[in-house]
């Protein structure tokens, strides 16, 4: 490497190319230690950015990373055994030494902070519009209009971010409200003084999909209420491509790589970036994509070794990476703009590499010989009308009943040889209570259950026994799904000690498991706490397999996952299929991952399928509104598409379960019965349920809606 | 695929294999930083010193106890017709009593007595709670209904004068009967507790995978449930330990326990209760040892609570 070393170097925080104005908010080197039993945490290291006033800037980084850390930092909101050195200047003023007491003049008035999960930061004994009247007369000046005023403020500050009837709902307390509708209030209440600086950490990571692309609205016309500059930190590459004008990546407590979003998404320069960028499924692209996995897992805080700490899992390091670690320093071709800390940026900025260049792809497996026809292979698993309510009951002694709960509401799907059904929703569909359903192989309430050719409904104890060799399950929580008092090889082996497996036999079958997963035999004596995330879940697939079932259950194996590792699971999971024949009922909410991943896909709503039908017909013309909503809430890690794409922003919540709406169960949140149907038509929505049939003559797809019309909508 | 030009050493070893195999990190390198949670609370309860002192006192009133008979002269049985009533001696390090037994030696015996009881009954009682709450717990309908009819109807009867009222039926066979009885009326609260416990780890993903694979439900009980309340199931044995040593010595008081020629703690005080400011030695040691034996329990319970509690950990020194 013959570059010469980068001159206008040391100090060089990122700020926008061509902006003398003073920034909004200026961070210096700061860096943050917590001491702990296990040694200091040194959680952010030296990190500087600016803000200018009203832009975005999204701060990206895994769980562990540091980001949220660095946000409260700047609200000098860390606890007191934090030590916290450098410097955050906010309109000039310094803010790190001040008395909290000064502090209380900037918090809440000229920055203000949203939360991740909104019902633990809204007080639950107070009501909504209560809280927010707080938040405007804490900072009142001289008493000016009193409480009736901020009373008013309050309900108009309700109605700005969406919320129907404020003036009623301003009575409300957080627990009545839906998770989206809290996050809303704390909106409200953020944007109550209208601060010049808005902090939002992970604002949408609790909530679905529609309520997050609601949220983004709301914050959207918040910043243009106020003309506050916002930080927005995610771990949603696909949310930070859509909202923010810059980009910061960061990485084990330090920025890795900072600049212009089209930069960053677009022309990437340090490997981490790029690996975070393949290891990301497109919706958009789907099965043709290669994942590119990070292996490895992010270092622990404690004793980071002298050089760049993304060296163990780079493919890309020299002798250099492990002596020195880099500083963020502008790239040659971009100045100041876009910045990275790489030694080998300048190299890979040069050839323009890409995540797939730096990053081996894995062989896609290949799909094995010509594919039997859907119709010729035979069916594992045939759901018909599957139905489970839950009563509702009211009082401990005199018990009564009053209501249902239609969970599951009649479902058909199948399942053939060698096929991935992808069953997608939002949380509080069904679809964990469908497949729960399906995996206690009994008579379900109403409908039929066939497994391997066997009705649950008729089956001895000893058949059900049996099934359950070839109907194995991997679960979402990797931490949760495995005894934490057992040996890894205890844990793997005890599905063959039920199945009677001789004892001999289970140890080499233990280790063979194990390789297959991509762990080692010697794993075995190790219990689960000494893995990662990512190792765990590939526990849990092992664990899974144990038996050679032949349909898996993998109820969202990878949500609980960070991006980067991901990858990998999903990876493993496709190579298992081709390797082993394998099929999945794969559950999700995450849609990527699912058109990744999936030949079929499902839509549930509300208990119900709105759409079924092969995966990219599906998602490439989908056909209920429904699923229309549900692609075009989901947001694009490519800021390009994400500019020109037309959102569709579904109104209100998910109806109760207990109180489905009449007739056609999403009419309530259709854009369509909204839109574009007249007095007549809608009329048939509100009487009549549409059935689950085939409308659009294509061949392998059924919908639910009496005016199915597929568009495109990525 | 653009290869860069320059060749990268590191890249080429571990540019093939299938999937996570190629792993920069030596695999190796995992599960250092993870003590393993047993090694965690050995070393939290070490942390506590007064629970160390708890144990440490333990154990020398149990070695005593059982060691102490081979090495003095006298045994509790053996009459000294040469010093009646005498007060603490080099010979008789806790005096005599009117008849010439030796008083150390009857605290001693009276102390083995009293821990084995306690010991016995702590573990009956807490394996009994365990098994009947997890079943209850694990299995639901009738089941539970009867388990917990059960319990209620054992929690509301006088279990003190149940067991003095039976006494007499018991006297003269073995004192283990006795340990069943104080057993039987102590395990209902843990039970309860146990129960709790298990409906929330029924619903445990680990539980279920365990259940969709097809593991009968009492091995999932023995396997996956008792072992995972084990800090709760320690706890509650030693605090089992001292109130069962309690109860015992409350019984024997008044004549209900353990029968002579046998002697515990509580058949101790009970008998010289009355000498307590005449011949105070005849009182005063065997009470000191129940406090003493009683208290270190105690601290040894409180300092494993601590131990197991992950939360009561979080302090910043």
């Amino acid at each position: 490497m013959n570059t010469e070393p980068p001159t206008p170097a040391r100090d060089a925080t990122v700020a926008p190319a061509g902006t003398p104005a003073a920034p909004l908010l200026q961070v210096a080197d700061l860096s943050v230690t917590f001491s702990t039993d296990a040694g200091p945490i040194t959680a952010v290291r030296s990190l500087s950015y600016q803000v200018q006033p009203g832009e975005v800037l999204g701060i990206v980084g895994e769980s562990g990373s540091g980001k949220t850390v660095s946000s409260l930092a700047v609200m000098a909101l860390l606890p007191p055994h934090a030590r916290v050195s450098g410097s955050v200047r906010f309109q000039g003023r310094e803010i790190l030494g001040q008395s909290d007491k000064d502090l209380s003049a900037i918090r809440g008035r000229r920055i203000a902070m949203i939360f991740q999960d909104p019902l633990s930061a809204l007080t639950p004994v107070y009501t909504v519009g209560d809280q927010i009247e707080e938040a405007i007369l804490v900072h009142a000046d001289r008493g000016g209009g009193g409480r009736t005023a901020a009373r008013a403020r309050a309900i108009e500050l309700l109605a700005l971010v969406g919320i129907p009837n404020p003036r009623q709902r301003a009575a409300a307390f957080p627990h009545e409200f839906s998770g989206g509708m809290r996050q809303r209030a704390m909106i409200a209440m953020a944007i109550a003084n209208n601060p010049d600086l808005i902090i939002a950490d992970e604002p949408t990571t609790a909530l679905d999909v529609t309520i997050q692309a609601q949220i983004l609205e709301v914050l959207r016309t918040a910043q243009q209420a106020t003309g506050a500059a916002i930080i927005l930190i995610t771990h949603d590459l696909g949310v930070v491509a859509g909202f923010a004008d810059r980009v910061a990546v960061m990485y084990a407590g330090k920025l890795v790589e900072a600049g212009a979003v089209d930069d960053l998404f677009y022309r990437a320069r340090m490997p981490y970036t790029l690996g975070l960028l393949g290891s990301i499924p497109r919706l958009d692209i789907g099965r043709r994509q290669p994942l590119t996995p990070i292996e490895g897992n992010p270092p622990s805080l404690v004793n980071l070794p002298l050089g760049c700490p993304f060296v163990p899992r780079c493919p890309m390091r020299v002798e250099k990476c492990i002596e020195v670690e880099p500083d963020l320093l502008p790239l040659a071709a971009s100045g100041q703009a876009h910045a990275a800390a790489c030694h080998r940026s300048d190299e890979i900025e040069r050839l323009n590499m890409t995540s797939v260049d730096v990053f081996p792809a894995p062989a896609r497996p290949a799909a094995s010989g010509v594919r039997v026809p859907r119709e010729k292979r035979g069916s594992l698993l045939d759901v018909r009308d599957l139905v489970k309510e839950y009563p509702l009951i009211k009082g401990a002694v005199m018990r009564r009943r009053i209501g249902t709960v239609h969970a599951v509401d009649g479902i058909s799907f199948d399942i053939r040889e060698s096929e991935t059904l992808g069953l997608v929703g939002e949380s509080g569909c069904g679809k964990t209570t469908a497949i729960i359903e399906i995996l206690n192989l009994v008579k379900p309430m109403s409908g039929t259950i066939v497994v391997l050719g066997k009705d649950t409904a008729a089956m001895t104890p000893e058949e059900r026994f049996a099934i359950r060799r070839d109907l194995q399950v991997v679960f979402q929580d990797p931490m949760a799904s495995l005894d934490p008092r057992l040996p890894v090889g205890d844990i793997l082996a005890e599905p063959m000690h039920a199945h009677g497996v001789p004892a001999t036999d289970r140890g080499n079958r233990v280790r063979e498991l194990l390789q297959l997963v991509g762990l080692q035999p010697e794993h075995a004596n190790r219990y689960p706490q000494a893995f990662s995330g990512g190792q765990r879940q590939r526990i849990g697939i092992a664990r899974a397999l144990a038996l050679q079932p032949r349909v898996l259950v993998l109820d969202e194996p990878v949500s609980a996952l960070d991006v980067s590792i991901r990858a990998g699971v999903i990876n493993l999971l496709e190579h298992l299929r081709a390797a082993l024949g394998l099929s999945y009922l794969f559950v999700a909410h995450d849609l990527s991952v699912v058109r990744h991943i999936a030949d079929r896909v499902a839509v549930m709503y509300l208990g119900r399928l709105v759409e079924i039908g092969d995966i990219d017909e599906v998602f490439d013309h989908p056909a209920h509104p429904y699923t229309q909503a549900l692609l075009s809430a989901i947001p694009l890690p490519d800021p390009q598409k994400e500019r020109r794409r037309r959102r569709i922003v579904l109104q209100g919540d998910l109806p109760s379960p207990a109180d489905p709406p009449s007739g056609c169960r999403f009419r309530t949140r259709c854009q369509k019965f909204a839109h574009e149907l007249d007095e007549r038509m809608r009329q048939r929505c509100i009487d009549e349920a549409p059935a689950l049939i085939d409308r659009t003559g294509s061949q392998d797809r059924l919908d639910a809606c009496h005016y199915a019309t597929p568009s495109s909508v990525l | 695929m653009t290869v860069p030009t320059d060749p990268d050493p590191l890249r080429e070893a571990q540019d093939t294999g299938p999937l996570a195999s190629r792993s920069p990190i030596p695999l190796d390198a995992i599960g250092t930083e993870a003590a393993s949670r047993g090694r965690l609370v050995v070393r939290r309860f070490l942390h506590k010193r007064l629970a160390i002192g708890g144990l440490v006192a333990v154990l020398l009133l149990f070695a005593c106890a059982y060691a102490s008979p081979h090495l003095v002269t006298w045994q509790y049985n053996e009459l000294d017709t040469s010093a009646f009533l005498s007060s603490p001696t080099i010979d008789h390090w806790f005096g005599t009593t009117q008849n010439g037994f030796d008083m150390f030696a009857l605290t001693m015996r009276g102390m083995q007595k009293s821990l084995i009881i306690g010991l016995l009954g702590a573990l009956l009682s807490t394996t009994l709670a365990a098994v009947v709450g997890a079943f209850a717990g694990y299995f639901g309908g009738v089941l539970n209904a009867v388990l917990l009819t059960f319990i209620d109807l054992l929690l509301v009867l006088p279990s003190f004068l149940i067991i003095a009222i039976l006494s007499p039926t018991f006297r003269g066979r073995t004192w283990l009967i006795f340990v069943l009885l104080l057993a039987a009326f102590q395990w209902m609260i843990t039970a309860r507790i146990v129960r709790g416990l298990t409906l929330s780890l029924k619903e445990r993903e680990f539980v279920q995978a365990a259940r969709f694979m097809g593991v009968p439900g009492w091995r999932i009980i023995f396997r996956h449930i008792l072992p995972n309340m084990s800090s709760l199931l320690i706890i509650d044995a030693t605090v089992n330990v001292s109130s069962l040593i309690l109860a015992e010595v409350g019984l024997s008081f008044f004549g209900f326990g353990v029968q002579p020629p046998d002697v515990s703690l509580g058949t101790l005080i009970g008998d010289y209760a009355g000498a307590a400011l005449t011949y105070p030695w005849q009182f005063y040691f065997p009470a000191g040892c129940l406090v003493a034996l009683v208290l270190a329990i105690n601290l040894v319970g409180d300092g494993l609570r601590d131990a197991f509690d992950p939360n009561a950990g979080i302090r910043i020194t």
